[in-house]
């Protein structure tokens, strides 16, 4: 039981986070079909939407405006809550600090398994919100106040709150459903800490009191929780906000574990670069993340009607008056919600840049070139990330002199991003390169990025961004950094990984079958979003036909979902490949891919608990590949060869 | 038992060697087969399902700053355009050139080179510095337009709403009176009308003798509805004159060749005013007033004119069937007499109107009519084999911020009229122009 539900050891956690993190990625791509279904042909009879519609009583199986809306917010809100974050953070943050730095565990064991087990009520929470009879949160994933303030979508409606009403007791006001989902969360939770704390001497005492506790706990905490999210909205605010702890306490205990818990040798300058970005991540985290709670609180108390941080005087939504309104500032919400969202992007991609630069270095048989600008290039977008939120806002109504200060800000962002690029390749220059499928992965993050970065120019430039602000190019943009970028380096670091993690070799044929499919349907998807863009077409409209200066996308949005579809179905030899190596996969042997750093020599696949049978001791850089000193073309950094200390070859 | 059978299968030596012995080699072919049959499948499906694959550029620009804007545009789109196919054609190259061989035992082992660091960190940094110093310069020409204290601007406030624009003009002494301001629960009288009059409303002088709260707001909810539904404030001797019967989702009419002032604020939630063919978009916001100036070079008689065209009936027909659905008026009068068409005068009446009719000389369409593809039809059964058609003349208004359930029909339109027929309507402060207008010939050349 604490060995592999309740463990406190990084492994187990982090592939606690993959599990979750893989599902929830599930839900959200079939709610991006959702979205892809209703483009390709807006609120078309002749085009049911398939299931859902016959299951949710529409009209001629056509998807209501306002569940569309909730549709693109939910998308969004679990691609990159529940995602993204998670399964670069949560997942490789935790797998990989301590088998890189030569650690046995975490800082603070305890405090990581908590920010599993506090991330599931928020997994359930959000998941809660689907079935609330108003539907779940319609606001965009930005929750800009103050439509986010006020209950008005209907989103699932009575049929989804029918859904999750398995077990209806008497005089429940919600379905029982999303009650059970958050009440064994919640239990977990309490059970975590009394699996720790409850220590009466007697183990089969310890266990009845754990039980009751957690029982007691998770009852009180669920009836609050039915108290809080009375809505869609407000399970949004309340999840995200309770998520957002989670992030701290996985903060706080990488940067510990990475100052403190280095082996002997292991300088800041010889960390792996993937571990080098989860630290500036960590910060990031760390210094954002308060900022959001703040500002999600504040909105959660607006949603409330306890207050009116956002709301100015003078309110009235459909001619009723606004009780609390007044003294309030909406744009006030998008600064402080940018200020967290705009680093997280960085969160979002950081990570997924540090294992690239990892697997490149590995499958091209060459040290990074330039290690050290790299950590600059890293530390420069983490700190110029602080100072670039307001470019979300150029046409906000804020004055225009703060956008020709932000402009300029982020005009410079782009620089160490490009460094980043030249020093890819630069890696790649001279490389004796090996197509493993981690590796494809890899160069197709630099690929993606590359686009995705460079989409970015036209934003910045307050002028430009005049006529593409909320359009589709901003769509494409984001989902050539996020998909093309972070999933495309996800989807890298787990087939490298995955024989570390489950001991297993991964499928070759199916992975390159994946990677091929995915890298083409991808394209296929996003690309097309730039033309839509660049003619003007908004995001966040169910119907664009009914604008006649748009009507004329429906051919190229039909292309976009019917490749968006395929991405979709190709995702499946995914999972295939996943389970089905987990069973018949050949067994891994402890370096299959002949890499330097620690977790590949120093512990077999998959690692035991406490990771090292002995504490290693480093000698060198991790991406001694190719050195002239060794017979083979790779120096494992626990290997002690005379001279190999500071042996630096610059060109 | 079951259980264990399945299980007994999931671990079984076959079923591990199925999976293990998927051949890369055997299946590459395939894969490849696969790949392309996807890649001409998709689009083949797509352009099946429905002809036509839209523009895929800027739409067309008629505001006088949107050329400035375009030409940054397409200044960062070739920047990026070059160093996008510069990096790809490396990345490839690289990745075909260093591909693993089995002759070469090792890579080329460096570390870096700091001249080419220096280089490539100093080289982006330049070129961004600049188009951050254009984009300023283009920004702050559109923001600080050098027309926003021209004294003979057109001003005009638009107040979102969930779902609609609402539109007031100031009316001759070019100042707009105070808005959206709102009865509270607690007041003690309504406020005052246009008589300057505290009214009785509900039967009562204020909100305040409900002493009921709830109660109170449901009547502001009704006042609001039926007596004030922009908030204005009567006592106000700005808004007096101000053009506001009306004001509700309408139209909005614009001088084209005369700078324009837009002021934007919101009743409830944000909106967003986006023009784009104009390159015009800022945020209404609730509880601000944004200000936004734009020049049109064009107003809906020239678009009209411009675009018409004389089209071919079934070149029109397959026109307006196509997935783009572009909207056609139907131009008949005396000058563009085609065959078919007659000037019918409605009967016992003085009305009178140009017209397409059918054998039993019902109307099909009149002047200015639009074409859908059923009356394309009926023109052919009726045997007219050309029809002169154009674009409307009107530009479609966008809330491009997500603002509710409806968002996506909150659709305005506007349409450009000449600076003096705007005046004549007496929406603004007079406008005396000291030079006329660029004319259609100009505008017909820089387009």
């Amino acid at each position: 039981m604490k060995r592999y539900i309740f463990s406190t050891d990084h492994k187990i956690i982090g592939i606690q986070f993959l599990f979750m993190s893989l599902l929830f990625f599930v839900l959200g791509g079939l709610l991006a079909m959702l979205i892809r279904w209703q483009l390709a042909w807006p609120s078309d009879p002749n085009h049911p939407v398939p299931i859902l519609g016959q299951l949710m009583g529409w009209s001629k199986g056509v998807m209501p405006p306002d569940f569309y809306t909730m549709v693109f917010s939910m998308h969004a809100t679990i691609m990159i809550f529940f995602v993204i974050i998670p399964l670069l953070v949560g997942v490789f943050g935790n797998y990989l600090i301590p088998l890189k730095i030569g650690a046995g565990d975490m800082a603070f064991p305890f405090l990581n398994g908590l920010a599993f087990w506090s991330a599931l009520p928020a997994g359930s929470i959000i998941l809660a919100g689907f079935f609330r009879p108003g539907g779940h949160a319609a606001a965009g994933w930005t929750v800009y106040p103050p439509l986010s303030a006020v209950m008005q979508n209907s989103g699932f409606g009575i049929a989804g709150a029918q859904f999750g009403n398995v077990l209806h007791p008497l005089g429940s006001t919600w379905p029982m459903t999303p009650v059970i989902m958050t009440f064994i969360a919640l239990f977990m939770f309490v059970a975590y800490v009394c699996a720790y704390y409850v220590n009466l001497g007697n183990k089969v005492l310890d266990i009845c009191v754990s039980v009751v506790l957690s029982l007691i706990g998770g009852i009180v905490i669920t009836r609050g929780v039915q108290h809080a999210v009375f809505d869609g909205q407000s399970a949004w605010f309340l999840s995200i906000t309770w998520l957002g702890f989670s992030s701290l306490m996985g903060a706080v205990n990488y940067l510990t574990t990475i100052i403190k818990l280095r082996c002997p040798g292991m300088t800041m300058f010889r960390l792996p670069l993937s571990i080098w970005s989860l630290f500036i991540t960590s910060l990031l985290v760390l210094l954002a993340t308060p900022v959001l709670a703040a500002t999600l609180t504040m909105n959660l108390l607006d949603h409330l009607r306890l207050t009116s941080f956002y709301e100015p005087f003078n309110w009235v939504v459909t001619n009723v008056p606004q009780e609390n309104s007044g003294g309030g500032f909406a744009i006030m919400h998008q600064h402080m919600f940018w200020f967290y969202s705009h680093p997280a992007v960085y969160i979002m991609i950081l990570p997924a840049m540090g294992m690239v630069s990892d697997i490149l270095a590995v499958f091209a048989r060459k040290p990074i070139f330039g290690y050290r600008p790299m950590v600059y290039a890293m530390s420069g977008i983490a700190f110029l990330g602080f100072i670039v939120w307001a470019h979300h806002m150029f046409q906000s109504g804020m004055n225009p002199t703060l956008g020709t200060t932000f402009a300029v800000s982020t005009m410079f962002i782009a620089v160490p991003s490009a460094i980043k690029v030249f020093n890819w390749l630069g890696t790649l220059w001279g490389g004796n390169i090996r197509f493993e499928v981690p590796m494809l992965h890899a160069i197709a993050f630099v690929a993606m990025f590359t686009i995705g970065g460079l989409s970015g120019i036209f934003m910045a430039s307050t002028a430009v961004d005049v006529h593409i602000h909320d359009t589709y190019f901003i769509v494409a943009h984001i989902h050539y950094v996020l998909f093309g970028g972070s999933m495309f380096g996800i989807f890298g670091a787990i087939t490298f990984w995955y024989p570390k993690m489950f001991g297993r070799m991964m499928n070759n044929a199916l992975g390159h079958i994946h990677f091929w499919l995915s890298f083409i349907a991808f394209n296929c998807t996003f690309f097309a979003m730039h033309i839509l863009g660049i003619g003007g077409m908004p995001r966040r409209v169910a119907d664009y036909t009914s604008y006649p200066t748009f009507a004329h996308f429906q051919p190229m949005n039909q292309f976009i979902s019917m490749s968006a579809f395929t991405l979709g179905a190709v995702q499946i030899l995914f999972v295939i490949n996943f389970i089905g190596s987990w069973i018949w996969g050949k067994k891994a042997p402890g370096n299959p891919w002949e890499a330097t750093t620690l977790e590949w020599n120093d512990c077999p696949s998959p690692p035991p608990h406490g990771n090292f049978a002995k504490t290693p001791v480093v000698h060198h850089g991790p991406y001694e590949y190719s050195s002239p000193l060794v017979e083979e073309d790779w120096l494992a950094q626990t290997r002690y060869v005379e001279g190999a200390e500071n042996f630096v070859v610059k060109h | 038992m079951q259980q264990q059978t399945l299980s007994k299968h999931l671990f079984c030596k076959e079923t591990t060697q199925v999976f293990q012995l998927i051949p890369l080699k055997r299946v590459s072919r395939f894969i490849l087969f696969l790949i392309f049959g996807v890649l001409l499948a998709l689009p083949a499906r797509a352009a099946d399902v429905l002809p036509g694959w839209g523009s895929w550029w800027l739409p067309p620009n008629h505001s006088a700053h949107g050329g400035d804007i375009d030409w940054l545009f397409k200044l960062i789109f070739w920047i990026t355009m070059v160093t996008f196919v510069a990096v790809e054609i490396v990345l490839v190259v690289f990745c075909i050139k260093y591909r693993s061989r089995a002759d070469r035992k090792k890579a080329h082992f460096t570390h870096g080179n700091t001249r080419l660091e220096m280089a490539w960190t100093l080289a982006p940094s330049v070129i961004l510095a600049v188009l951050a110093l254009l984009s300023k310069k283009v920004w702050d020409n559109y923001r600080y337009a050098p027309s926003s204290d021209d004294p003979h601007r057109a001003q005009v406030l638009v107040i979102g709403q969930q779902f609609k624009w609402n539109v007031i003009y100031p009316g001759p002494d070019g100042k707009f009176g105070r808005y959206l301001i709102w009865p509270k629960p607690t007041d003690a009288n309504w406020p005052p009308g246009p008589d300057g009059k505290n009214p009785m409303f509900s039967g009562v002088k204020g909100p305040a003798d409900f002493h009921n709260y709830e109660k109170a707001r449901g009547q502001i909810a009704t006042y609001i509805d039926t007596v004030n539904p922009l908030g204005k404030d009567f006592t106000d001797p700005d808004g007096k004159d101000d053009n506001y019967q009306g004001a509700l989702a309408r139209e909005l009419i614009l001088p084209a060749h005369r700078p324009i002032e837009v002021q934007l604020s919101s009743k409830d939630v944000i909106h967003d005013f986006f023009l784009p063919n104009f390159r015009v978009k800022l945020d209404a916001v609730p509880g601000m007033r944004g200000h936004i100036y734009f020049t049109s070079l064009i107003t809906s008689k020239e678009r009209e004119a411009l675009s018409k065209k004389k089209y071919g009936i079934d070149e029109l027909t397959e026109l307006v069937s196509s997935p783009s659905k572009p909207d056609f008026h139907v131009i008949v009068n005396e000058n563009e007499n085609t065959e078919g068409a007659e000037l019918y005068k409605v009967p016992h009446t003085s009305v009178k109107y140009w017209r397409y009719a059918d054998k039993s000389k019902k109307t099909i369409v009149r002047d200015g009519g639009s074409i859908s593809p059923a009356i394309a039809k009926q023109l052919k059964d009726a045997g007219v084999k050309e029809v002169y058609a154009s674009e409307p003349g009107v530009w479609d208004l966008v809330c491009e911020e997500l603002c509710g359930q409806g968002h996506g029909t909150m659709r305005g339109q506007v349409t450009f009229i000449d600076s003096d027929e705007y005046d004549k309507k007496g929406f603004d402060a007079q406008y005396h122009p000291t030079t006329k207008p660029s004319n259609l010939a100009a505008l017909g050349a820089a387009q």
